[in-house]
Protein backbone atom coordinates (compact mmCIF):
# COMPACT_ATOMS: atom_id res chain seq x y z
CA UNK A 1 0.00 0.00 0.00
CA UNK A 2 2.69 2.33 0.80
CA UNK A 3 4.77 1.34 -1.81
CA UNK A 4 1.66 2.06 -4.52
CA UNK A 5 1.51 5.50 -2.81
CA UNK A 6 5.22 6.04 -3.56
CA UNK A 7 4.63 5.47 -7.22
CA UNK A 8 1.67 7.57 -7.25
CA UNK A 9 3.09 10.50 -5.75
CA UNK A 10 6.44 9.47 -8.26
CA UNK A 11 4.56 9.26 -11.38
CA UNK A 12 0.63 10.77 -10.91
CA UNK A 13 1.87 14.09 -11.46
CA UNK A 14 0.38 14.70 -14.74
CA UNK A 15 -2.37 12.71 -14.01
CA UNK A 16 -3.59 14.96 -11.24
CA UNK A 17 -2.60 17.75 -13.11
CA UNK A 18 -4.87 16.46 -16.15
CA UNK A 19 -7.67 15.99 -13.42
CA UNK A 20 -7.11 19.59 -11.32
CA UNK A 21 -6.93 20.89 -14.76
CA UNK A 22 -10.30 20.01 -15.72
CA UNK A 23 -11.85 20.51 -12.48
CA UNK A 24 -11.07 24.37 -13.18
CA UNK A 25 -12.21 24.67 -16.49
CA UNK A 26 -15.49 22.66 -15.50
CA UNK A 27 -15.87 25.36 -12.73
CA UNK A 28 -14.60 27.80 -15.47
CA UNK A 29 -17.63 26.73 -17.87
CA UNK A 30 -20.26 26.33 -15.36
CA UNK A 31 -19.17 29.89 -13.84
CA UNK A 32 -19.55 31.30 -17.44
CA UNK A 33 -22.95 29.73 -18.23
CA UNK A 34 -25.33 29.96 -15.15
CA UNK A 35 -25.14 30.93 -11.49
CA UNK A 36 -23.19 28.97 -8.60
CA UNK A 37 -25.24 28.18 -5.38
CA UNK A 38 -22.72 25.98 -4.79
CA UNK A 39 -19.86 28.52 -5.12
CA UNK A 40 -21.23 31.22 -2.94
CA UNK A 41 -22.13 28.49 -0.22
CA UNK A 42 -18.17 28.12 -0.27
CA UNK A 43 -17.84 32.21 -0.17
CA UNK A 44 -20.36 32.98 2.36
CA UNK A 45 -18.19 30.55 4.64
CA UNK A 46 -15.11 31.39 3.42
CA UNK A 47 -14.27 34.63 2.20
CA UNK A 48 -18.04 36.76 2.76
CA UNK A 49 -16.76 37.52 6.80
CA UNK A 50 -13.26 38.68 5.95
CA UNK A 51 -14.40 40.75 2.90
CA UNK A 52 -17.39 42.42 4.49
CA UNK A 53 -14.94 43.30 7.68
CA UNK A 54 -12.32 44.96 5.07
CA UNK A 55 -14.87 46.69 2.98
CA UNK A 56 -16.49 48.20 6.42
CA UNK A 57 -12.43 49.23 7.08
CA UNK A 58 -12.17 50.79 4.20
CA UNK A 59 -15.83 52.90 3.89
CA UNK A 60 -14.37 54.92 7.06
CA UNK A 61 -12.18 56.42 4.53
CA UNK A 62 -14.81 57.57 2.28
CA UNK A 63 -17.53 58.91 4.65
CA UNK A 64 -17.56 62.00 3.59
CA UNK A 65 -18.78 61.08 0.06
CA UNK A 66 -21.14 58.53 1.49
CA UNK A 67 -22.34 61.14 3.50
CA UNK A 68 -23.14 63.72 0.85
CA UNK A 69 -24.87 60.60 -1.26
CA UNK A 70 -26.67 59.59 1.11
CA UNK A 71 -28.00 63.43 1.54
CA UNK A 72 -28.78 63.72 -1.87
CA UNK A 73 -30.71 60.73 -1.85
CA UNK A 74 -32.40 61.74 0.77
CA UNK A 75 -33.38 65.20 -0.86
CA UNK A 76 -34.86 63.26 -3.65
CA UNK A 77 -36.74 60.71 -1.16
CA UNK A 78 -38.27 63.54 0.38
CA UNK A 79 -39.20 65.36 -2.92
CA UNK A 80 -41.01 62.80 -4.12
CA UNK A 81 -42.86 62.15 -0.95
CA UNK A 82 -43.79 65.92 -1.74
CA UNK A 83 -44.98 65.38 -4.61
CA UNK A 84 -47.17 62.59 -4.15
CA UNK A 85 -48.51 64.17 -1.31
CA UNK A 86 -49.30 67.01 -3.47
CA UNK A 87 -51.27 65.14 -6.00
CA UNK A 88 -53.37 63.46 -3.71
CA UNK A 89 -54.44 66.99 -2.82
CA UNK A 90 -55.54 67.78 -6.43
CA UNK A 91 -58.14 64.39 -6.28
CA UNK A 92 -61.26 65.45 -4.36
CA UNK A 93 -61.70 64.61 -0.96
CA UNK A 94 -63.74 62.32 -0.26
CA UNK A 95 -62.08 60.28 -2.85
CA UNK A 96 -58.81 60.60 -1.66
CA UNK A 97 -59.66 59.38 1.77
CA UNK A 98 -61.23 55.90 -0.05
CA UNK A 99 -58.04 55.30 -2.28
CA UNK A 100 -55.65 53.68 -0.53
CA UNK A 101 -51.79 53.96 -1.26
CA UNK A 102 -50.74 51.28 -3.06
CA UNK A 103 -46.70 49.88 -2.05
CA UNK A 104 -46.28 47.78 -4.45
CA UNK A 105 -42.51 48.39 -4.50
CA UNK A 106 -40.12 48.35 -1.34
CA UNK A 107 -36.24 49.81 -1.86
CA UNK A 108 -33.87 47.17 0.50
CA UNK A 109 -30.67 49.16 0.92
CA UNK A 110 -27.24 47.15 0.51
CA UNK A 111 -23.82 47.60 0.42
CA UNK A 112 -21.64 46.42 -2.40
CA UNK A 113 -19.00 44.11 -1.18
CA UNK A 114 -17.12 42.77 -4.56
CA UNK A 115 -17.29 44.20 -8.08
CA UNK A 116 -15.66 43.15 -11.26
CA UNK A 117 -15.88 45.66 -14.20
CA UNK A 118 -12.87 43.97 -16.59
CA UNK A 119 -14.15 40.88 -17.50
CA UNK A 120 -16.58 39.54 -20.05
CA UNK A 121 -19.20 38.62 -17.37
CA UNK A 122 -19.33 40.98 -14.30
CA UNK A 123 -20.66 39.91 -10.90
CA UNK A 124 -21.47 42.29 -7.82
CA UNK A 125 -21.91 40.69 -4.14
CA UNK A 126 -24.20 42.65 -2.03
CA UNK A 127 -24.13 42.42 1.97
CA UNK A 128 -27.59 41.79 2.45
CA UNK A 129 -29.33 38.16 1.48
CA UNK A 130 -32.63 36.02 2.02
CA UNK A 131 -32.85 37.39 5.28
CA UNK A 132 -33.38 40.60 4.75
CA UNK A 133 -35.79 39.33 1.68
CA UNK A 134 -33.64 39.56 -1.40
CA UNK A 135 -34.37 36.72 -3.75
CA UNK A 136 -33.17 35.70 -7.19
CA UNK A 137 -34.75 37.92 -9.83
CA UNK A 138 -35.31 41.33 -7.89
CA UNK A 139 -33.76 44.51 -9.78
CA UNK A 140 -31.04 46.36 -8.35
CA UNK A 141 -30.80 50.62 -8.28
CA UNK A 142 -29.09 53.10 -7.10
CA UNK A 143 -30.62 57.17 -7.16
CA UNK A 144 -29.07 57.61 -10.36
CA UNK A 145 -29.55 54.28 -12.63
CA UNK A 146 -29.79 50.35 -12.75
CA UNK A 147 -27.50 48.24 -11.50
CA UNK A 148 -28.12 44.78 -12.42
CA UNK A 149 -30.38 41.98 -11.30
CA UNK A 150 -30.04 39.83 -8.64
CA UNK A 151 -29.30 35.97 -9.70
CA UNK A 152 -28.47 34.21 -6.21
CA UNK A 153 -28.68 34.73 -2.17
CA UNK A 154 -27.45 33.09 0.87
CA UNK A 155 -28.80 34.24 3.99
CA UNK A 156 -26.38 37.01 4.39
CA UNK A 157 -25.01 37.58 1.03
CA UNK A 158 -26.43 37.54 -2.43
CA UNK A 159 -25.01 37.67 -6.26
CA UNK A 160 -26.17 40.11 -8.55
CA UNK A 161 -25.40 39.91 -12.45
CA UNK A 162 -24.07 43.40 -13.04
CA UNK A 163 -25.21 44.92 -16.50
CA UNK A 164 -21.93 44.70 -17.56
CA UNK A 165 -22.59 41.08 -18.19
CA UNK A 166 -23.03 39.02 -21.44
CA UNK A 167 -26.16 37.68 -20.50
CA UNK A 168 -28.07 41.07 -20.18
CA UNK A 169 -30.79 42.40 -21.99
CA UNK A 170 -32.72 44.57 -20.48
CA UNK A 171 -36.27 46.19 -22.02
CA UNK A 172 -35.13 49.79 -22.67
CA UNK A 173 -37.51 52.62 -23.75
CA UNK A 174 -36.53 55.94 -25.39
CA UNK A 175 -38.45 58.44 -23.63
CA UNK A 176 -38.94 61.30 -26.23
CA UNK A 177 -40.16 58.52 -28.98
CA UNK A 178 -41.03 55.95 -26.76
CA UNK A 179 -39.87 53.65 -29.01
CA UNK A 180 -39.19 50.02 -27.38
CA UNK A 181 -35.48 47.96 -27.98
CA UNK A 182 -33.23 46.09 -25.49
CA UNK A 183 -29.84 47.11 -24.00
CA UNK A 184 -26.51 44.80 -24.18
CA UNK A 185 -23.46 45.27 -23.38
CA UNK A 186 -20.59 44.31 -25.89
CA UNK A 187 -17.60 43.44 -23.54
CA UNK A 188 -15.76 46.76 -24.10
CA UNK A 189 -16.34 50.01 -22.20
CA UNK A 190 -18.37 49.77 -18.58
CA UNK A 191 -19.77 52.85 -19.19
CA UNK A 192 -21.48 51.91 -22.43
CA UNK A 193 -23.86 49.86 -23.19
CA UNK A 194 -25.57 49.32 -27.08
CA UNK A 195 -29.51 49.65 -27.29
CA UNK A 196 -30.39 47.22 -30.05
CA UNK A 197 -34.29 46.93 -32.06
CA UNK A 198 -34.87 50.49 -32.43
CA UNK A 199 -36.68 50.29 -35.87
CA UNK A 200 -34.95 53.09 -37.98
CA UNK A 201 -37.99 55.12 -38.31
CA UNK A 202 -38.19 55.82 -35.07
CA UNK A 203 -36.27 59.82 -34.43
CA UNK A 204 -33.43 59.67 -32.12
CA UNK A 205 -31.74 62.40 -31.02
CA UNK A 206 -28.36 62.71 -28.96
CA UNK A 207 -28.60 63.36 -25.49
CA UNK A 208 -31.95 60.97 -25.57
CA UNK A 209 -33.14 59.88 -22.26
CA UNK A 210 -33.02 56.12 -21.84
CA UNK A 211 -35.44 54.46 -19.33
CA UNK A 212 -36.96 51.27 -18.28
CA UNK A 213 -39.81 50.21 -20.42
CA UNK A 214 -41.63 48.36 -17.44
CA UNK A 215 -42.10 45.38 -19.45
CA UNK A 216 -40.10 43.34 -17.04
CA UNK A 217 -41.48 42.36 -13.51
CA UNK A 218 -37.63 43.29 -12.68
CA UNK A 219 -37.61 47.22 -13.18
CA UNK A 220 -40.50 49.54 -12.47
CA UNK A 221 -41.63 51.87 -15.71
CA UNK A 222 -39.40 55.18 -16.27
CA UNK A 223 -36.27 54.57 -14.12
CA UNK A 224 -33.51 56.42 -15.27
CA UNK A 225 -30.93 54.75 -17.47
CA UNK A 226 -29.32 56.62 -19.41
CA UNK A 227 -28.50 58.97 -22.33
CA UNK A 228 -27.87 58.31 -26.43
CA UNK A 229 -24.32 58.97 -27.19
CA UNK A 230 -24.12 58.44 -30.31
CA UNK A 231 -26.52 56.34 -32.90
CA UNK A 232 -26.04 55.40 -37.05
CA UNK A 233 -28.14 53.32 -39.12
CA UNK A 234 -25.87 51.09 -40.97
CA UNK A 235 -26.65 49.99 -44.32
CA UNK A 236 -28.84 47.83 -45.20
CA UNK A 237 -30.29 47.09 -41.81
CA UNK A 238 -33.90 48.20 -40.46
CA UNK A 239 -32.52 48.92 -36.81
CA UNK A 240 -30.27 51.77 -35.61
CA UNK A 241 -27.44 51.13 -33.96
CA UNK A 242 -27.38 53.21 -30.77
CA UNK A 243 -24.77 53.50 -27.40
CA UNK A 244 -25.91 54.10 -24.85
CA UNK A 245 -24.28 56.32 -21.93
CA UNK A 246 -24.53 55.12 -18.22
CA UNK A 247 -26.16 57.27 -16.02
CA UNK A 248 -25.05 55.31 -12.86
CA UNK A 249 -20.97 54.95 -13.83
CA UNK A 250 -20.77 50.77 -12.31
CA UNK A 251 -17.43 51.74 -11.41
CA UNK A 252 -17.78 53.39 -8.02
CA UNK A 253 -20.67 51.59 -6.35
CA UNK A 254 -21.11 51.45 -2.83
CA UNK A 255 -24.64 52.01 -1.78
CA UNK A 256 -27.48 49.96 -3.95
CA UNK A 257 -30.85 49.99 -3.67
CA UNK A 258 -32.70 46.40 -4.00
CA UNK A 259 -36.35 46.35 -5.61
CA UNK A 260 -38.63 44.02 -4.32
CA UNK A 261 -42.32 43.86 -5.87
CA UNK A 262 -45.20 42.77 -4.09
CA UNK A 263 -47.14 41.93 -6.72
CA UNK A 264 -44.13 39.94 -8.55
CA UNK A 265 -46.25 36.25 -8.12
CA UNK A 266 -49.99 37.86 -9.61
CA UNK A 267 -48.03 38.85 -12.95
CA UNK A 268 -46.23 35.79 -13.91
CA UNK A 269 -49.23 34.04 -12.53
CA UNK A 270 -51.38 35.71 -15.11
CA UNK A 271 -49.05 35.44 -18.23
CA UNK A 272 -48.68 31.88 -17.44
CA UNK A 273 -52.00 31.57 -19.03
CA UNK A 274 -51.27 33.27 -21.76
CA UNK A 275 -49.80 30.26 -23.19
CA UNK A 276 -53.33 28.43 -23.05
CA UNK A 277 -54.69 31.19 -26.16
CA UNK A 278 -51.40 30.56 -28.26
CA UNK B 1 13.66 22.00 8.84
CA UNK B 2 10.68 22.69 10.29
CA UNK B 3 11.44 26.25 10.14
CA UNK B 4 12.28 26.47 6.77
CA UNK B 5 8.26 25.20 6.24
CA UNK B 6 6.50 27.42 8.43
CA UNK B 7 8.16 30.09 6.74
CA UNK B 8 7.32 29.25 3.30
CA UNK B 9 3.56 28.77 4.59
CA UNK B 10 4.02 32.70 6.31
CA UNK B 11 5.09 33.68 3.07
CA UNK B 12 2.33 32.10 0.97
CA UNK B 13 -0.58 34.10 3.15
CA UNK B 14 1.48 37.01 3.05
CA UNK B 15 1.73 36.89 -0.49
CA UNK B 16 -2.06 35.82 -1.06
CA UNK B 17 -3.26 38.70 1.38
CA UNK B 18 -1.22 41.25 -0.43
CA UNK B 19 -3.06 39.88 -3.46
CA UNK B 20 -6.33 39.87 -2.76
CA UNK B 21 -6.56 42.91 -0.65
CA UNK B 22 -3.89 45.27 -2.21
CA UNK B 23 -3.37 44.43 -5.77
CA UNK B 24 -6.94 43.36 -6.87
CA UNK B 25 -7.96 46.96 -6.61
CA UNK B 26 -5.12 48.60 -8.08
CA UNK B 27 -6.11 50.13 -11.61
CA UNK B 28 -2.55 51.26 -13.11
CA UNK B 29 -4.53 52.57 -16.40
CA UNK B 30 -6.80 54.38 -14.45
CA UNK B 31 -9.62 54.50 -17.11
CA UNK B 32 -12.54 51.84 -16.75
CA UNK B 33 -10.79 49.44 -18.88
CA UNK B 34 -7.90 48.02 -16.94
CA UNK B 35 -4.97 46.44 -19.15
CA UNK B 36 -2.49 45.80 -16.72
CA UNK B 37 -3.59 43.81 -13.83
CA UNK B 38 -0.63 43.02 -11.10
CA UNK B 39 -0.16 39.50 -10.09
CA UNK B 40 2.52 38.64 -8.18
CA UNK B 41 1.66 35.72 -5.79
CA UNK B 42 2.67 33.30 -8.65
CA UNK B 43 6.11 34.00 -7.49
CA UNK B 44 5.76 31.92 -4.54
CA UNK B 45 5.10 28.59 -5.98
CA UNK B 46 7.98 29.57 -8.02
CA UNK B 47 10.67 29.71 -5.65
CA UNK B 48 9.37 25.96 -3.37
CA UNK B 49 12.71 24.14 -2.81
CA UNK B 50 13.39 22.11 -6.00
CA UNK B 51 13.70 18.71 -4.51
CA UNK B 52 9.42 18.58 -3.54
CA UNK B 53 7.72 16.43 -5.82
CA UNK B 54 6.03 17.58 -8.86
CA UNK B 55 3.32 15.76 -7.24
CA UNK B 56 3.02 17.82 -4.38
CA UNK B 57 4.20 20.68 -6.40
CA UNK B 58 0.52 20.67 -8.65
CA UNK B 59 -1.79 20.01 -5.31
CA UNK B 60 -0.25 23.35 -3.90
CA UNK B 61 -0.51 25.07 -6.88
CA UNK B 62 -3.97 24.41 -7.09
CA UNK B 63 -4.55 25.22 -3.64
CA UNK B 64 -3.36 28.75 -4.03
CA UNK B 65 -4.65 29.56 -6.96
CA UNK B 66 -8.15 28.22 -5.75
CA UNK B 67 -8.18 30.56 -2.29
CA UNK B 68 -7.33 33.34 -4.72
CA UNK B 69 -9.93 32.61 -7.20
CA UNK B 70 -12.46 32.45 -3.82
CA UNK B 71 -11.51 36.27 -3.39
CA UNK B 72 -11.40 37.18 -7.24
CA UNK B 73 -15.19 35.78 -7.49
CA UNK B 74 -13.48 33.78 -10.47
CA UNK B 75 -13.79 29.65 -9.77
CA UNK B 76 -11.15 27.88 -11.57
CA UNK B 77 -9.52 30.75 -13.63
CA UNK B 78 -6.59 31.30 -11.00
CA UNK B 79 -6.78 27.70 -10.52
CA UNK B 80 -5.95 26.57 -14.08
CA UNK B 81 -3.67 29.35 -14.73
CA UNK B 82 -1.13 27.97 -11.35
CA UNK B 83 -1.87 24.31 -12.66
CA UNK B 84 -0.17 25.41 -16.22
CA UNK B 85 2.35 27.01 -15.08
CA UNK B 86 3.63 24.35 -12.25
CA UNK B 87 3.25 21.57 -15.04
CA UNK B 88 5.89 23.56 -16.99
CA UNK B 89 8.34 24.41 -14.44
CA UNK B 90 10.48 20.77 -14.78
CA UNK B 91 10.67 21.90 -18.23
CA UNK B 92 12.00 24.79 -17.55
CA UNK B 93 14.18 23.93 -14.71
CA UNK B 94 15.79 21.22 -16.98
CA UNK B 95 15.94 23.34 -19.92
CA UNK B 96 17.89 26.33 -17.85
CA UNK B 97 19.94 23.72 -15.61
CA UNK B 98 23.39 24.65 -15.34
CA UNK B 99 26.57 22.55 -16.72
CA UNK B 100 27.30 21.17 -13.21
CA UNK B 101 23.64 20.56 -11.99
CA UNK B 102 21.72 21.87 -9.16
CA UNK B 103 22.38 21.28 -6.02
CA UNK B 104 19.79 19.50 -4.31
CA UNK B 105 18.07 21.07 -1.83
CA UNK B 106 18.27 25.04 -2.69
CA UNK B 107 14.91 26.50 -3.70
CA UNK B 108 15.48 28.93 -7.50
CA UNK B 109 16.13 32.30 -5.88
CA UNK B 110 18.27 34.93 -6.84
CA UNK B 111 20.61 34.23 -4.15
CA UNK B 112 21.05 30.68 -4.67
CA UNK B 113 21.26 30.64 -8.94
CA UNK B 114 22.16 34.60 -9.87
CA UNK B 115 19.95 37.17 -11.41
CA UNK B 116 20.12 35.89 -15.00
CA UNK B 117 18.68 32.53 -14.38
CA UNK B 118 15.78 33.59 -12.28
CA UNK B 119 14.97 36.12 -14.84
CA UNK B 120 15.12 33.63 -17.74
CA UNK B 121 12.91 31.08 -15.49
CA UNK B 122 10.58 32.70 -13.89
CA UNK B 123 9.68 35.04 -16.87
CA UNK B 124 9.07 31.63 -18.81
CA UNK B 125 6.96 30.72 -16.23
CA UNK B 126 5.24 33.43 -15.53
CA UNK B 127 4.38 34.79 -19.20
CA UNK B 128 2.91 31.25 -19.73
CA UNK B 129 0.85 31.96 -16.50
CA UNK B 130 -0.54 34.87 -17.49
CA UNK B 131 -1.35 33.78 -20.97
CA UNK B 132 -3.27 30.76 -19.31
CA UNK B 133 -5.05 32.94 -16.86
CA UNK B 134 -6.30 35.24 -19.70
CA UNK B 135 -7.71 32.51 -21.47
CA UNK B 136 -9.23 31.09 -19.12
CA UNK B 137 -10.69 34.35 -17.74
CA UNK B 138 -11.67 35.35 -21.13
CA UNK B 139 -12.82 32.31 -22.49
CA UNK B 140 -13.58 32.91 -26.09
CA UNK B 141 -11.15 33.15 -28.79
CA UNK B 142 -12.88 36.03 -30.28
CA UNK B 143 -11.34 38.69 -28.33
CA UNK B 144 -7.91 37.07 -28.81
CA UNK B 145 -6.44 40.85 -29.46
CA UNK B 146 -7.97 41.55 -25.48
CA UNK B 147 -6.23 38.62 -24.52
CA UNK B 148 -2.46 39.06 -26.03
CA UNK B 149 -2.64 42.67 -24.91
CA UNK B 150 -3.74 42.08 -21.48
CA UNK B 151 -1.37 38.84 -21.18
CA UNK B 152 1.70 41.21 -22.20
CA UNK B 153 1.27 44.28 -20.72
CA UNK B 154 0.69 42.46 -16.96
CA UNK B 155 3.24 40.50 -17.47
CA UNK B 156 6.15 42.98 -18.18
CA UNK B 157 4.59 44.76 -14.93
CA UNK B 158 3.78 42.24 -12.61
CA UNK B 159 7.48 40.96 -13.19
CA UNK B 160 9.06 44.14 -12.69
CA UNK B 161 7.44 44.33 -9.75
CA UNK B 162 8.16 40.56 -8.70
CA UNK B 163 12.02 41.43 -9.92
CA UNK B 164 12.28 44.37 -7.27
CA UNK B 165 10.70 42.21 -4.75
CA UNK B 166 13.46 39.20 -5.13
CA UNK B 167 15.87 41.58 -5.58
CA UNK B 168 15.63 43.12 -2.47
CA UNK B 169 15.03 39.83 -0.35
CA UNK B 170 18.21 38.89 -2.30
CA UNK B 171 20.21 41.83 -0.74
CA UNK B 172 18.95 41.18 2.97
CA UNK B 173 19.95 37.53 2.96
Amino acid sequence: MWKLAKVIVQNGSLVLFIILQALSLFWVVKYNQSQQKIYLHSYQLMVGGIQSRYQRMNSYFNLRERYDSISVENARILSENFNRSQSRFNTPDSLSDSIPIQRIYNLIPANVINNSLDKINNMITLDRGGRDHIAPGMGVITAKGIVGIVTDTSAHYSLVMSMLHSNTSISARLKRSGFIGSLVWNGKDPSIMNLQAIQKYAEVYLRDTVVTSGYSIVFPKNLLIGFVDFYKVEEGSFTYKINVELSQSLTNLELVYVISNNNTGEKEELEKRMLRYE
Amino acid sequence: MNNIWVSHIIRFFLYIIIQVLVLKEINLVGSNQNYIFIIIYPVAILTLPMKIPQFFMVLVAFGIGFIVDLFYVSPGVHAGACLWMVVFRPLVLRLFEPKNGYQTDISPTISNLGVVWFSKYASVLLFIFFLAYFILEIFTFVYIGDILLKTILSFFVSSLIIFLVQLFYSFKS
